[in-house]
């Protein structure tokens, strides 16, 4: 439990506080559009076979800056004519590497793809393409039959911070979509946080913990300090090992400036003190 | 009055000590000459204009220890203490007979006072009959073919008590005179004051039941004879005869039943699927009361047409039906929780009477009782619909009759229920499949299919994908281009099964429009090299085949170079290649 525990904050951590590659990518000098590069590349898309095809997505997939707009609109292309298996689960992959917001339309067709290889390719392209029309696709996504469709589409709204969705991850938060805790940890509003906290003791702790990890360690701008409070003393009253444990690793992944009273009950949750001061007490120190 | 008994094989009757003269010494024998009617057209002639007592309509229902009982349509219950072992049966004047504890006894149905108790042990009841003065029993032994004939007067004592080893049918009474079936062809008349047998009945009909309803006997099984001045001629063939037909039902229930059997107390399922229909008479002869016939299969009723069979209505009922009767118009059921519903022929519904207790088996005689001008149950495709709601999963079979019939209506809400069943996944899939065909072939209720497209399977609310393939069939049967659009959706919905998307894309090669060219592209892109099943093949070249007619120079160019594509799957290059080749008069005027 303390292993699980452990790993949810630190892939609640990685998601917080980390850069995604393709973001440090964007943030690089642009380097020029290699058009002639791309435009051979687009031929051997049109016109070579599968081997030849997927060398040249491999090549598109490489392009970076303001050649990576074009190579998307490369593989785009190819996704407008349909393929083979082999060839658009590459070029889906090669897309979300990309990660192309204008991308986004062409793609998300094939994430209601009948074949599953092709399905979920497409939805983790859409997780990094962005834009308007990745949202919408993910989102519908959570609506539709195939659960590993709607397991990715949970992580990929928390990826793109779609903190418009968070009422679609609640409808599937009870429905085996376990995935969409951990998104709304990451997405909700200090009100959505708080009715998402009311969820301990009614869903399993499991589920439950790998949303509350992000909540207690998104920032204090985002989740008031106020709140992390009175859901570290409802952990705390749960009296249960597995909250305990949780405690220990937030409290051991919590960073060491981050907010003193929210440091402090944690450090209050963990010796199993009260982490609110009764309503008497207040009254007192007042 | 004397007390006769006789056993078949010794009881020496004098004959002509009977009204008439008599037919023979041995009533029963099976070695009797035939008299060519004569004996029985005596009978008849005498018995015509006889007294009978009122009717009343009783109903007796049998409780895991005793009878409750009622006059209908409504009145006061009354109950008796004691453990039948049979059915009762209930006379025309409302005179129950049962027998318990090694007695036998008859009870005033109108109120549940005794009127006679006699030992009868080890026999029970098969049928009784009464007259107003005399009961009529025919007793029987389970699993053994031995026979007791007993007739009681209303002080209790026993007039006639006949044993044989020749198993008795259930009888009727009429005038001191009764009639009892036996030995699979004859019916004879006995005398109840000197237990002589003043008249037989030889007639090839089976005759295991004697009915007394509304003034008229009749004898038979499977056809009924009337005691009339035809009777005579029964032999050949040309007595007053009818034969009821009536349609193969679930769990195949049968109408009188081998009236030779024992109507043991029956806990199975078979107490549950009975067929219920009371022959009446006119100026031509014999028919079915009310023109219909009911049925029951556990909570399921159902009425049907005479003529054809079709169906009248439906319902379910709360509980599983444990009997039931016809009445001279309408029927009367009693379910297990002690109600009883009286349905008037076309359904309407009467006021439900409360046994009380809980019943494991009951009784009608309702041939005097009219059930009409019911409280009205909406139309029949709604009762039907609201049949469905009660049905267990068990109950598929009524399920399958039901919508069976209900694809012969011409109602526009047909289409809507049909949709609703396709969808329903409480109902048996056979029988979804049944409503799917059809809603296939429906040629009303566009609307509500149209409504039905516009639904999509959804994980969050729980709906189910609609059934778009028996749509799609539907509306383009219509030519409704209106269903372009939505079919074109569901094109790209995964949730909708291989067959739908199939017929969503036959649908489509004659109802798309250009507003529908996205949606066919995008299909015609993700499937054309990746389709991987016969039908999705189908699919694709029908999609194909609508991009060609609506989908403009740039429609007809992504089929074009699909065909000349080696990655399009294999059949569906062949398919397109076809698709786009020059048409052969094209081809020719292309010529120069």
């Amino acid at each position: 439990m303390t292993r699980r525990a452990a790993v949810t904050v630190c892939l609640a951590l990685s998601g917080l506080f980390g850069t995604s590659a393709v973001h440090a990518e964007k943030t690089k000098v642009p380097a020029p559009v290699n058009r002639g590069e791309v435009d051979r590349l687009s031929r051997v898309l049109d016109t070579g076979s599968e081997d030849e095809k997927l060398a040249a997505l491999d090549d598109l997939g490489k392009l970076t800056g303001a050649s990576a707009a074009a190579a998307a609109s490369a593989v785009g292309e190819l996704l407008r004519r349909g393929a083979s298996v082999p060839v658009l689960v590459r070029a889906l992959d090669v897309t979300g590497k990309l990660a192309q917001p204008s991308s986004s339309a062409l793609v998300a067709p094939y994430a209601r793809h009948r074949i599953s290889d092709v399905r979920l390719a497409a939805t983790r392209a859409l997780s990094t393409t962005g834009g308007p029309d990745a949202t919408a696709a993910l989102r519908a996504l959570l609506h539709g039959d195939d659960g590993a469709s709607r397991g990715l589409a949970a992580s990929g709204l928390a990826t793109l911070k779609a903190k418009d969705a968070v009422s679609d991850l609640f409808a599937v938060l009870a429905k085996d979509v376990p995935e969409a805790a951990e998104a709304i940890g990451q997405l909700c509003a200090p009100a959505e946080c708080a009715k998402f906290s009311d969820f301990l003791g009614r869903l399993p702790f499991d589920l439950v913990q790998s949303g509350l990890s992000p909540i207690l360690l998104r920032p204090e701008t985002e989740v008031p300090a106020e709140l992390k409070l009175e859901i570290l003393e409802r952990l705390r009253k749960l009296q249960t090992d597995e909250a305990r444990k949780f405690l220990q690793t937030v409290r051991a992944s919590y960073p060491d400036k981050g907010n003193v009273q929210v440091k402090y009950g944690l450090d209050q949750a963990v010796d199993n003190k009260p982490v609110l001061p009764s309503p008497t007490a207040k009254g007192k120190a007042k | 009055m004397r007390a006769v008994r006789l056993g078949v094989l010794t009881a020496v009757l004098a004959a002509g000590c009977g009204g008439g003269g008599g037919v023979s010494g041995n009533v029963f024998a099976p070695g009797w000459q035939s008299d060519a009617g004569e004996s029985i057209a005596r009978v008849e002639q005498k018995l015509r204009g006889a007294p009978r007592p009122s009717d009343v309509a009783v109903v007796v229902g049998v409780t895991p220890d005793g009878l409750v009982g009622s006059t209908l349509p409504s009145g006061s219950v009354w109950r008796r203490a004691g453990v039948v072992d049979a059915v009762p049966s209930v006379a025309p004047d409302g005179v129950v007979m049962a027998t318990s504890d090694g007695h036998a006894f008859a009870l005033d149905g109108k109120n549940g006072q005794p009127l006679w108790s006699v030992s009868v042990a080890p026999f029970v009841l098969r049928g009784g009959a009464d007259d107003g003065h005399y009961s009529v029993l025919s007793l029987g032994k389970p699993r053994l073919s031995q026979s007791r004939l007993l007739v009681v007067d209303r002080s209790g004592r026993v007039m006639v008590d006949m044993t044989s080893d020749t198993e008795l049918g259930r009888p009727a009474i009429r005038a001191g005179v009764a009639f009892v079936p036996w030995g699979g062809q004859y019916v004879s008349a006995i005398d109840v004051t000197t237990g002589s047998e003043i008249g037989r009945l030889l007639t090839r009909e089976l005759p295991s039941h004697a009915l007394d309803i509304q003034g008229n006997l009749y004898f038979g099984q499977y056809g009924l004879v009337r005691l009339d001045p035809h009777i005579k001629y029964a032999e050949s063939f040309q007595a007053t005869h009818y034969t009821f037909k009536p349609r193969e039902l679930p769990g195949n229930p049968v109408w009188l039943g081998n009236g030779l059997d024992l109507p043991l107390v029956d806990t199975t399922a078979r107490a549950k699927i009975r067929l219920f229909a009371a022959p009446t008479s006119d100026d031509k002869g014999i028919t079915i009361a009310g023109n219909s016939y009911a049925g029951t299969y556990f909570r399921a009723l159902y009425g049907f047409a005479l003529s054809d069979g079709h169906l009248l209505w439906a319902d379910a009922l709360a509980a599983d039906a444990v009997g039931g009767g016809p009445a001279a118009s309408g029927f009367v059921f009693c379910d297990e929780t002690g109600k009883v519903h009286l349905y008037a022929n076309d359904g309407g519904t009467g006021p439900v009477d409360d046994l009380g207790q809980k019943l494991v088996a009951c009784a009608v005689g309702a041939s005097s009782l009219r059930v009409e001008g019911g409280a009205s149950r909406g139309s029949l495709a709604q009762q039907i619909e609201q049949s469905f709601r009660r049905f267990d999963p068990d109950m598929a079979s009524a399920e399958a009759l039901l919508i069976k019939e209900l694809g012969k209506l011409d109602d526009p809400e047909v289409t809507r229920i049909l949709i609703e069943f396709a969808e329903d996944a409480r109902i048996p899939p056979a029988q979804r499949e049944s409503a799917r065909k059809l809603l296939a072939k429906r040629k009303n209720g566009s609307e509500f299919m149209l409504a039905a497209l516009e639904h999509h399977y959804d994980f969050v609310t729980g709906d189910q994908a609609p059934p778009v393939g028996p749509l799609a069939d539907a509306l383009a049967g219509l030519h409704d281009a209106r269903a372009s659009a939505p079919l074109a959706r569901h094109l790209n919905d995964p949730a909708n099964s291989i067959d739908d998307v199939v017929r969503a894309a036959r649908a489509l090669e004659v109802l798309a429009t250009s507003a529908e060219a996205r949606d066919l592209s995008t299909f015609f892109a993700l499937y054309r090299a990746t389709a991987d099943d016969p039908a999705l093949v189908d699919a694709v070249l029908s999609v194909a085949s609508a991009l060609v007619r609506v989908g403009g120079s740039e429609g007809r160019a992504l089929v074009e170079r699909a065909s000349a594509d080696p990655f399009t799957q294999p059949d569906v290059g062949r398919g397109l290649a076809k698709l786009v080749a020059p048409k052969p008069a094209a081809a020719a005027a292309a010529k120069p």
